[in-house]
C-alpha cells in the first residue's frame, strides 16, 4: 500500500524532500494555474486527482465545464485514478459550496452512478468514490452501505473510505463504524481518507487540522483487514505543522503497510 | 412545479429565516416550497438542531473564505468575528462565482453599519479590485495586515491572465 499527503501549497518544500511515494492533488486548486507544477509533480509522484464540486449527487446532467476542467487536471497529472464524493454541493439554484448528503434511495445510487461513469469516461481513468461526514443523517430506501455497494456495483466505480469521516459519523449518529466497513463489498475498497478529527460544541467535525488518532489508525486496520487496500493519504488542510511532525504523521501510516 | 428533496434540503441550509420557519411548522414550509409529496417524510425527519449544525458548517466555510479577503477587518473583530459573520450570513447567500469577494463586499456593509471602527480601508480596496476589471493598483495604507501585525505601507494588487489575483506589499521595518 502506498502511503501519501494531499498536496497543498504550505506544504510543497517538504513534499519535495520526497517524504512519500504518491500525492493527492486537488483538482480545483489547479483549474485555473499550476499546470508546470503538476508536471513537474506526476514526474516525481503516484498522482490522484481528488474533486470536491463535480456534485455528482445533483439530479441532471453535470457541468459540462467544471467536467472540462477536472479531466484536464487529470490529464495532466497523469492521475492513477480519479475521485469524486457521494454528495452534492450545488442544486440549479444554489451552489452551496460544501459537500450535501443525498437521500439514500435507488434512484440517488442512479444518477450518482451515471455521474460517475461519465467522470470515468471523460477522464478517461477509474474513478472511486469517497463517504462524506454530515451531521444530517437521512432517511432513505438503503442504508449507507447499500446505497454505497448499488453506486458501485451500477457504475463500476470504487470506493474512497474516508475513516475519519466514518468514525466522525459513527459517533454523531450512534452507530458501529467497523460492522460499516464489513457490510461493503472488499473488492470496491481501493483507498483511504486519514486525517485528526475535531470537537466542536460537543460533537465530532472534521477539520482537517488535527494529529491522527489512535482509534482511527484501529480503524483504519478494520478496513485494511477487510480488503486490499492500494493507498491511504493524510489530509491536512490547515493548522500546517512543521516537517517533523508531518514525518511523525506519515510514520502513524507506515504502520498500516504491513497491518493487512 | 415541485421540487424535489435536493433543491428543499439546500433551499434550508442557505436560509436561516426559512430554517427557522420549518423548526416551527414544517408543514407550512413543505406546503409554501411546493415539496413533491414523496420527499416531504425525509424532510420532516430532519431534527432542526442537526440542520442548523449542517448549515453552520457551510457558513464556517464561507467565514473561513471571507476572512482570507479581510485579515485585516478580521483583527480588528478578534473573536467577535465568527458570531458577527454568522448574523449576516444566515440570511444572507453569495452569488455563485464571486469567489468569495461578493460575500466580503456584503460583510463589510454589514460591518459598517454593526462595527464601522473594526472594517479595514486595505481590505475594501482589496475587495474592490477583485470586482473590478483593473489588471493592477496600488495604494498607500496604514493598515495592511502583515505577520500578524497591522503596518503601513504600499498594497499592491495584481490581476492574472487567468482571473486570479496577486497582492504585495512593501513595508519599512521588521
Amino acid at each position: 500500500m502506498k502511503v501519501g499527503v494531499g498536496y497543498r501549497e504550505p506544504l510543497a518544500a517538504w513534499i519535495a524532500t520526497k517524504p512519500v511515494s504518491c500525492l493527492e492533488i486537488t483538482a480545483e486548486h489547479f483549474y485555473e494555474r499550476g499546470e508546470g507544477r503538476l508536471e513537474g509533480l506526476a514526474q516525481d509522484f503516484t498522482l490522484f486527482v481528488h474533486g470536491l464540486g463535480l456534485s455528482l449527487g445533483t439530479p441532471g446532467k453535470l457541468d459540462v465545464e467544471r467536467l472540462r476542467k477536472f479531466a484536464r487536471v487529470a490529464a495532466l497529472a497523469n492521475a492513477a485514478w480519479v475521485s469524486e464524493h457521494v454528495s452534492f454541493t450545488r442544486t440549479a439554484e444554489v451552489d452551496l459550496g460544501h459537500l450535501t448528503p443525498v437521500k439514500p434511495t435507488r434512484e440517488a445510487a442512479r444518477v450518482i452512478a451515471d455521474h460517475a461513469k461519465e467522470v470515468a469516461d471523460v477522464c478517461q481513468r477509474p474513478i472511486i468514490l469517497e463517504n462524506i461526514t454530515s451531521h444530517l443523517r437521512l432517511a432513505g430506501e438503503l442504508s449507507e452501505t447499500d446505497f454505497l455497494n448499488s453506486v458501485c456495483e451500477q457504475s463500476g466505480c470504487g470506493l474512497l473510505v474516508d475513516v475519519t469521516n466514518l468514525f466522525i459519523n459513527s459517533r454523531n449518529h450512534g452507530f458501529d463504524p467497523v460492522a460499516w466497513i464489513h457490510e461493503l463489498r472488499p473488492a470496491a475498497i481501493r483507498q483511504m481518507h486519514i486525517v485528526g478529527y475535531t470537537m466542536e460544541h460537543g460533537r465530532y467535525a472534521d477539520g482537517h487540522a488535527e494529529p491522527v488518532q489512535s482509534e482511527l489508525i484501529e480503524l483504519a486496520k478494520e478496513v485494511m483487514k477487510h480488503a486490499t487496500v492500494e493507498a491511504i493519504i493524510l489530509e491536512r488542510d490547515t493548522e500546517f505543522p512543521g516537517a517533523a511532525e508531518m514525518g511523525a504523521e506519515i510514520a502513524k501510516l507506515r504502520v498500516l503497510e504491513h497491518a493487512d | 412545479m415541485p421540487i424535489d428533496f435536493t433543491i428543499a434540503l439546500a433551499r434550508l441550509l442557505r436560509d436561516g429565516v426559512l430554517r427557522d420557519r420549518f423548526a416551527v411548522d414544517p408543514e407550512a414550509v413543505l406546503q409554501e416550497m411546493d415539496v413533491e409529496e414523496d420527499e416531504r417524510e425525509s424532510l420532516r425527519q430532519l431534527p432542526a438542531q442537526d440542520l442548523e449544525y449542517q448549515a453552520e458548517i457551510l457558513i464556517r466555510k464561507r467565514f473561513d473564505k471571507v476572512r482570507g479577503l479581510l485579515p485585516s477587518t478580521d483583527a480588528h473583530l478578534g473573536l467577535d468575528a465568527f458570531s458577527l459573520f454568522l448574523k449576516y450570513a444566515r440570511t444572507t447567500w453569495p452569488e455563485e462565482g464571486s469567489h468569495g469577494w461578493k460575500d466580503a463586499e456584503d460583510f463589510l456593509l454589514f460591518l459598517q453599519k454593526h462595527r464601522p471602527e473594526s472594517v479595514s480601508r486595505s481590505d475594501e480596496r482589496r475587495v474592490m479590485f477583485l470586482k473590478g476589471q483593473r489588471v493592477w493598483e496600488m495604494h498607500w495604507g496604514d493598515d495592511l495586515w502583515i505577520r500578524g501585525r497591522s503596518r503601513r505601507g504600499l498594497q499592491i494588487l495584481r490581476r492574472t491572465r487567468h482571473g486570479s489575483f496577486r497582492e504585495w506589499a512593501v513595508y519599512l521595518g521588521l
